[in-house]
């Protein structure tokens, strides 16, 4: 066990390393001098060449990747010098310390941007996640305990055009309905308050969630069909046993294992993928703050957002495998 | 499956028969009888059926040609997507475990580092860097990112056919690798194959009007459905049929496809059928 | 389910809710007027840093002049400057030396009395080669620039202390610009615990001597500044302070502006704006800037067909832009001049015209002769345009594009991202044509000139320059207008550049933006300046107008009768 969870660690590490690279090649390439949009459109060429010095970018490209790796996770406080324009300040993990740079546009370190938009993702991923599962498994399970009735039809066809439904065209349509028309709820944006923050959520967490609650719809219905159709349901059902309760205390917990671990990869994608429904509703997540960052060429934050996506995607993997093999015990021996 | 196909036949006669029957230049600006008494797009009339966009064109017109956009372009990805992925999957699965496994394992990686790395970032990213140019551009960068899925399916299938007596066999008696793949394998994967092209198709539609979004797919005045959504978007307070047209279309279409997936993967694999 | 599908339908289709109207009366202008009261206002960007002398963006801007004094501000009627802390100032005959005369007692909201040293210290701190100050060269003239920025000074040389209240600036040659760069927040003294070094963190507790200290500043969601009691004009300013809340939608913040939650407001969607525009309510209530910005496209003067001058006047005399202002009204205004209304030297005279047989002709001269009636000739190859994303400008293309094939110059659109886009312009021999525009840094038409045509913009990689003009008449024209120290003579020689560039066509001049203020009249005293937006500092409050506004609204927009009517269709 102790050793498949190295194996898995190490490999998780190396596709890590390349993703690194990956970004970093992508930033390369991408079209653009960062100089030039950190010193604006009214910048003379003094100008730009000092601070592109400033920030390193007038080495070679090896040498920069080289540096970045170096920096990224080294033993050790390196004594932080507050007038350099590249060192951020440094995460400890342990005796390592991890620095990601400073942000070219921002001026703060790219940590501490990363740390400030967590907080909006978190909340996003969390309440798309209750909705998409509150939603998944109560509609799956009535669809599949009415199996072939209107009813689970239309749940059927509803599930089709949800995930049919491009994210934004329902976003803009329930920014139209709600926030528009209606003003119960807010537009778009974060909100100032707590409270106000509470009601943001709700429009891009459905957006969100709804894709995804006809996804566990599906998956919950098939696999509560599954479980119906086997013996012990069968039995349990013979023996007498209200349907109620053969629903809620065996399908329904034999159902959760597989759902768990859809659960567990999806936060992970939803942590770091909510691209468009975070540019739509102006949602301060790490989403946007990634696309913005591609945006203005702004290397450090590319590479730290990447960074944080790609490692939460496969923290999730590793965590439901190691779950897996935990709670089911015919898959430790084999390889993955 | 029948309601699939008449709505993927639908859109095909669209794609084909309605830039025709619009009957107007999608790209051109109607200062005259597109333009209402308040300085706005009119509304569905006479002159233009459904109205005009923001930049007073014909929406039917637009509509039309970006169905037919939309749709080669789908197709096309989809048909990279496929190929790659197939051969990939197929490749890597039959070497896998074997003398040759590190191929198997290098190319596994690449998938994994592509796989969690954020998918449109990497798609953005990539448009960016081929600078955008055109519907070919659009559809390489659609298709190159989006075999991953395909690979990995098309591997594990792979690898049990590959056990499979009949491969077994043929491998014993000195079966050349290419001939054996062609003969004994590509037959067994391509009923998968099918099936996930036909619900690719679905998502490439969707990632092209994604992609129009963020501003990195087709280049203006081209129409396409994504690019319309997105011109939309602006004046979606005041005149909500620009955002619902196209959006109905994207919707419609996508519908299509998945139903007709579904309906294929049912027909080609019984066991699976609900 | 068909009944909630009908309702959503009247829902889609039905007609908009009035707007509320303003909150207040207008009172009468020569009230006294009255201390007290937070003023509030909002954006939907974010303010990065707080720093003077690295931030250049509008709202940066903005709060930094709440924050910090200058040595002097632009005047609010357009035309030269006020004082601020400087109580005059003196330039000498030959335009070389500009005495400031320091006013005593102005303070630094740590205590600190501000003079002529920490005068010199800011400028030096800002422009010290390790500070990445965006417009460090705009100070280039000040003699010993250059030395310190190569390092081979530890001070600017020509920034002469003389006692505690002169500055004396000394030039290298005479700039009249100067005066314009040190009224910008760059140039703003900070406090003496700022030290005479750049430093990241002084941008989470700025401090300077302007009207306002700061108080808190909550990344992504408001900063706040309150008043100055110690401030060098006595009892002013009259607020108690401003919160300006960050990364507020546009909707959002017309919905809290209707339900008097904002005072002042700006950042107006499209559709938004018109609806206020209409509305009988707010007639003759807030007001448009001149508009600081002028949008154009750029024709490429080393790549053909645009290195042949008919070419590129025809461009400019194909182009309706009427057509590309219908797309829209209000905000967008059709252009013919480069320098744009709120710039002194603004010419109300037409520039460059509509004229589609003249147009032609050009083309047949230029040896691209077309035919409209059968669409046979023009200029063989397509050609790429270059426009940014997400802008009006990818809008005005399309519109361009069909006026362009209307000459026989067929053009093919690459929108692209801002740091694409900057990168190719710039770069020498590269795009041939694409969309160009200028928003003023400071009010002066050099600040247009000098960067956009002049031969010294030109260079291999960063080129400002980007239809890569050169004109050796105009570049002497330039010269003599930066040295030129009579005001009235040098708008004489800027009106003279401008034709000459009109004529030339380096660039086809399009339309200008302009924002809209509105402000409820219970808030009084503001008068917009041209230079910059929100300059409230000194605006006042009616509480009363203000309180007695708040208690008769709070309803919610819409009540739940009105739903309930609507979902049932009964309107």
């Amino acid at each position: 066990m102790l050793r498949r969870a190295f194996r898995r660690l190490a490999s998780s590490l190396v596709v890590l390393w390349g993703v690194v690279t990956l970004a970093f090649v992508i930033n390369f390439a991408l079209p653009g001098d960062p100089a030039r949009i950190v010193a604006g459109p009214q910048a003379r060429p003094a100008d730009v060449a000092r601070i592109r010095q400033k920030l390193g970018l007038d080495r070679p490209l090896l040498e920069q990747y080289g540096r970045y790796l170096q920096r990224l996770i080294h033993p050790g406080p390196r004594s932080p010098d507050r007038r350099d324009e590249v060192h951020g300040s440094c995460g400890a993990l342990g005796p390592l310390h991890v620095d990601l740079g400073v942000s070219y546009q921002q001026h703060r370190p790219v940590l501490e941007l990363l740390l400030s938009r967590l907080p909006a993702s978190l909340l996003l991923a969390a309440a798309a996640m209750l909705v998409q599962l509150a939603v998944g498994l109560v509609t799956g399970t009535a669809a599949a305990v009415r199996r072939g009735t209107l009813a689970d039809k239309g749940v059927v066809a509803l599930t089709l055009l949800g995930v049919s439904a491009p994210t934004f065209l329902l976003g803009l349509g329930l920014q139209y309905l709600f926030a528009y028309r209606l003003r119960w709820l807010p537009f778009d944006g974060y909100g100032q308050s707590s409270g106000e923050r509470l009601l943001s959520v709700v429009l891009p967490a459905l957006t969100l969630g709804l894709f995804g609650a006809a996804y566990y719809t599906r998956l919950v219905r098939d696999e509560v069909l599954g479980q119906l159709g086997q013996d012990y349901a069968r039995t349990a059902l013979a023996k007498g046993a209200s349907r109620l309760r053969v629903l809620v205390v065996h399908v329904l917990r034999n159902t959760l294992l597989p759902l768990v671990t859809v659960v567990g990869l999806d936060f992970g994608t939803l942590l770091g993928g909510a691209i468009v429904t975070e540019k739509l509703f102006r949602w301060p997540g790490l989403g946007q703050l990634s696309v913005d960052a591609v945006v203005e060429r702004d290397g450090p934050v590319i590479l730290g957002t990447v960074l944080v996506a790609s490692t939460a995607v496969l923290a999730a993997n590793l965590l439901v495998d190691l779950s897996y093999a935990l709670l089911d015990p015919r898959s430790r021996g084999r390889g993955g | 499956m029948k309601s699939g196909l008449g709505l993927v036949g639908v859109l095909v006669l669209f794609a084909t028969l309605g830039p025709w029957v619009a009957g107007q230049d999608p790209n051109l600006s109607d200062f005259v009888r597109g333009v209402d008494g308040q300085g706005l797009p009119v509304g569905p009339g006479a002159a233009h059926w459904l109205g005009t966009d923001g930049l007073f064109r014909d929406e039917l017109a637009r509509l039309a040609h970006g169905a037919r956009l939309s749709l080669a372009i789908a197709l096309l990805s989809t048909v990279l997507s496929t190929v790659i992925g197939g051969v990939v999957g197929v490749v890597s699965g039959y070497l896998a475990g074997g003398r040759w496994g590190w191929v198997d394992g290098l190319l596994m990686r690449l998938v994994d580092v592509m796989l969690s790395f954020p998918y449109l970032l990497l798609v953005m990213a990539v448009g960016a860097a081929l600078e955008q140019t055109g519907p070919g551009t659009v559809l390489l960068v659609l298709g190159l990112t989006s075999w991953l899925g395909t690979a990995r399916l098309i591997r594990s299938k792979t690898m049990v056919l590959r056990e499979q007596g009949y491969v077994e066999a043929a491998r014993a008696l000195g079966q050349r690798t290419l001939p054996l793949l062609l003969r004994h394998i590509v037959p067994g994967v391509v009923g998968p194959l099918v099936v996930v092209s036909t619900i690719g198709m679905a998502s490439m539609i969707l990632a092209e009007s994604v992609l129009s979004y963020l501003q990195v797919g087709v280049q203006p005045p081209t129409a396409t459905w994504g690019r319309m959504l997105y011109e939309g978007q602006h004046g979606m307070t005041l005149q909500p049929r620009l955002v619902l047209a196209p959006g109905v279309a994207i919707l419609l279409s996508v519908l299509g496809f998945n139903l007709l997936g579904e309906g294929l993967r049912d027909a080609l694999d019984p066991r699976q059928a609900r | 389910m068909r009944r909630s599908l009908l309702a959503a339908l009247v829902l889609l289709g039905g007609c908009d809710a009035a707007l509320p109207g303003p909150i207040g009366r207008a009172g009468d202008p020569a009230a006294p007027p009255r201390r007290g009261g937070w003023l509030r206002l909002a954006s939907y960007t974010n303010v990065r840093t707080l720093d003077p002398a690295v931030a250049f963006d509008e709202i940066a801007n903005a709060i930094e002049h709440f924050l910090f004094a200058k040595l002097l501000d632009f005047s609010p009627d357009g035309e030269g400057f006020v004082p601020d802390l400087a109580e005059r100032w003196h330039v000498s005959d030959d335009g070389l030396r500009i005495t400031f005369h320091l006013r005593r007692g102005a303070r630094f909201h740590d205590g600190d009395e501000v003079q002529a040293r920490d005068i010199k210290r800011s400028l030096e701190r800002a422009l010290h080669p390790d500070t990445p100050c965006p417009i460090s060269s705009f100070y280039e003239r000040i003699a010993g620039y250059q030395d310190y920025v190569q390092r081979k000074a530890s001070d600017i040389a020509g920034l002469k202390v003389e006692g505690d209240y002169t500055l004396v600036v000394e030039l290298s040659e005479p700039d009249a610009t100067m005066l314009s760069v040190l009224a910008l927040p760059t140039a703003a003294p900070v406090c003496r615990s700022a030290g005479a070094r750049y430093d990241r963190d002084f941008s989470a507790r700025p401090c300077g001597a302007g009207p306002f200290r700061f108080q808190s500043w909550e990344p992504g969601r408001h900063v706040r500044v309150e008043r100055f009691d110690a401030y060098h004009e006595p009892g002013r300013p009259y607020l108690d302070g401003i919160e300006y809340a960050l990364g507020v939608p546009t909707f959002t913040q017309r919905f809290k502006f209707e339900g008097g939650q904002l005072d002042y407001m700006r950042e107006f969607g499209e559709a938004d704006l018109a609806r206020y525009l209409a509305s009988p309510a707010w007639r003759g209530l807030g007001s448009w800037d001149l508009g600081r910005a002028v949008h154009a496209l750029f024709l490429n003067n080393e790549i053909p067909p645009f290195d042949q001058r008919q070419v590129r006047q025809a461009v400019a005399a194909a182009i309706r832009r009427d057509q590309i202002a219908a797309v829209r009204p209000g905000s967008v205004r059709p252009a013919s001049r480069i320098l744009p209304p709120a710039i002194p030297g603004h010419n109300t005279a037409p520039g460059q015209r509509y004229d589609l047989d003249r147009a032609l002709a050009l083309m047949r001269e230029a040896g691209y002769p077309y035919d409209p009636a059968t669409g046979k000739g023009g200029y063989p190859h397509e050609i790429p345009y270059v426009a940014v994303n997400d802008s009006f400008d990818v809008e005005a293309a399309q519109i361009l594009q069909q006026h362009l094939a209307r000459i026989g110059l067929r053009i093919r659109i690459r929108a692209q991202g801002w740091p694409a886009y900057l990168a190719e312009t710039s770069r020498r021999r590269t795009v041939a044509i694409g969309s160009d525009g200028w928003a003023a840094d400071f009010p002066d038409p050099s600040n247009f000139f000098e960067p956009l045509f002049a031969s010294r913009a030109i260079s291999e990689e960063e080129s400002q320059n980007r239809a890569f003009y050169r004109n050796p008449t105009l570049d002497a024209l330039l010269v003599s207008a930066r040295k030129e120290t009579d005001p009235a003579r040098r708008l004489d020689l800027y009106r003279k550049a401008e034709d000459m560039v009109l004529d030339d066509a380096p660039w086809a001049v399009l339309y200008t933006k302009r924002w809209f203020e509105l402000w409820h009249p219970y808030v009084r005293n503001y008068r917009p300046n041209p230079a910059r937006s929100e300059a409230l500092s000194f605006a006042w409050i009616d509480p009363d107008a203000r309180a007695a506004a708040r208690a008769q609204r709070w309803a919610p927009p819409l009540s739940r009768g009105r739903i309930a009517r609507w979902v049932s269709g009964g309107r």
